[in-house]
């Protein structure tokens, strides 16, 4: 956990966003800052707005009102695709890209969009993956790869770009329980070295071992939003309470 | 019949004559027919409007009337162009809109999440196109590009009608001199027996290795 210091840079703040999907309401006036090297879990139940809200904020979901702030800039259709070079994003099925082998799908974003130079990016490729102990799938192809190996990979390929934030959607939801792990202690290593970070999850011993601040939506509202020890240990929020009881004991 | 006249028909007239010309109208077609289904098929998957009306209208012309009509309409209509080239355009064509709606169909079989992946990457649509999406389309739709493919060279045949001088034509010419069409027609069958067979081998082997290496075996 990094509680440093209290001045600290918002990197992206989400300004009474609203989003409809036709008469449905999935995002009700939300509000969120998230500060650099800040940890921010979204929980809460299906349907709650969890997903939707990250993606909106790197621009896979467009909003219906409000605005989003990219450290201090608003972001548009014109700079989205700028932004989201800063921004990483993992997501619950991997989505690797399944033609391309490991060491293509880590290479491609860096080589080709940001022009960088491939040997220098291929020995980078092959750090982050020794870091996080998959050196020996460079060559692989995704469908030779077990889940955890593949959410691992698709983390990776988000670093490579050197992101500024990274985004999380349940990036262990589709995984084997014994692959959960692997995956969290990556996500854990990432918030040693001080990533920012937003991540939706349901593992709440996780969320509370990681975050900096956890937010609990519910019916397309940010019910609470508070830092970590008070989520858990102190909430007044009778909806939460019954959450926590029922998701801490199952 | 003597030998020397079944070398002369087989060898001489059937292989060296016409299965070049046969050959020449494959690739010819095929290139054409691909580079229409790939292009055509991807533009149709973006789901343009207008754009995308017109190229159901020519799936639907396309693939509702017989080649054959197609080809002596266009022998008929135009004043340019070689018996060759007017097979050529109209056998693309047809096979192309088959083609068209095949590629497009796979598009729909690859994974949205393949699209937001890159799109999270700022890699460029045609970057994702050439080498994420299309990649993948073609590996998933081997197997029914492999069954179009066998459609176009059995359809070739059709340029006999206008006189093109391919394999079925060389035979036909051939008639009036021996008394034999049926041993005669019997080469030709052969050989685009072997063709097509050979290409759906071929199909089913790269289904096999390639596709089976690159995208697992849920594909095959």
């Amino acid at each position: 956990m990094s509680e440093m210091s209290e001045k600290k840079e918002i990197v992206v703040s989400l300004q009474h966003v609203t989003k409809q999907f036709g008469s449905l309401t999935v995002l009700d006036d939300m509000s969120l800052d998230v500060y650099e090297h800040e940890v921010v879990v979204l929980c809460g139940p299906s349907g709650g707005g969890k997903s939707t809200l990250l993606r909106t904020i790197n621009g896979l979901e467009k909003i219906g009102s409000g605005k989003i702030l990219y450290r201090g800039t608003e972001v548009n259709h014109r700079n989205i695709k700028e932004i989201r070079k800063h921004i990483g994003m993992v997501f619950q099925q991997f989505n690797l890209f399944n033609n391309l082998t490991v060491r293509d799908n880590l290479l491609i974003a860096p080589v080709k969009t940001q022009k960088k130079k491939k040997d220098e990016m291929l020995k980078k490729a092959v750090e982050y993956l020794e870091i996080f102990g998959i050196a020996d799938k460079l060559d692989s192809y995704p469908h030779q790869l077990s889940g955890g190996q593949k959410q691992r990979v698709a983390i990776v390929r988000s670093l490579m770009m050197e992101p500024d934030l990274m985004l999380f959607d349940e990036p262990t939801s589709a995984l084997d329980p014994e692959m959960i792990k692997e995956v969290l202690d990556a996500i854990r290593r990432l918030s040693s070295m001080g990533m920012t970070m937003v991540i939706v999850t349901h593992e709440m011993g996780f969320a509370r071992e990681v975050a900096s601040r956890v937010c609990f939506l519910e019916g397309a509202k940010i019910r609470v939003n508070t830092d970590t020890k008070t989520f858990f240990e102190d909430t007044e929020d009778e909806r939460l309470k019954q959450f926590l009881s029922v998701i801490l004991h199952h | 019949m003597t030998f020397e006249d079944r070398y002369n028909i087989v060898v001489k007239t059937i292989l060296v004559q016409g299965l070049p010309m046969t050959l020449k109208l494959i690739f010819a077609s095929l290139f054409f027919a691909m580079l229409i289904g790939v292009v055509l098929g991807t533009v149709r998957s973006l789901k343009i409007p207008v754009v995308d009306q017109i190229l159901g209208a020519y799936a639907l012309i396309c693939r509702g009337v017989p080649t054959i009509i197609i080809l002596l309409f266009f022998y008929a209509y135009l004043t340019k162009g070689t018996q060759f080239w007017i097979s050529v355009l109209s056998i693309s064509l047809v096979e192309g809109a088959y083609m068209m709606e095949v590629v497009k169909g796979g598009f729909l079989s690859v994974d949205k999440g393949q699209w937001e992946a890159a799109k999270s990457l700022s890699l460029p649509l045609m970057h994702t196109i050439t080498r994420i999406i299309l990649p993948q389309v073609l590996l998933v739709t081997i197997p029914a590009l492999m069954g179009q493919i066998v459609m176009l060279v059995k359809g070739t045949s059709v340029a006999a009608t206008i006189g093109c001088m391919d394999t079925l034509r060389r035979a036909q010419l051939l008639l009036p001199k021996y008394s034999y069409p049926m041993e005669i027609y019997a080469y030709v069958l052969v050989i685009f027996f072997i063709m097509c067979h050979f290409l759906t081998w071929l199909g089913k082997k790269l289904e096999r290795t390639v596709v089976k290496r690159i995208m697992g075996e849920r594909n095959v």
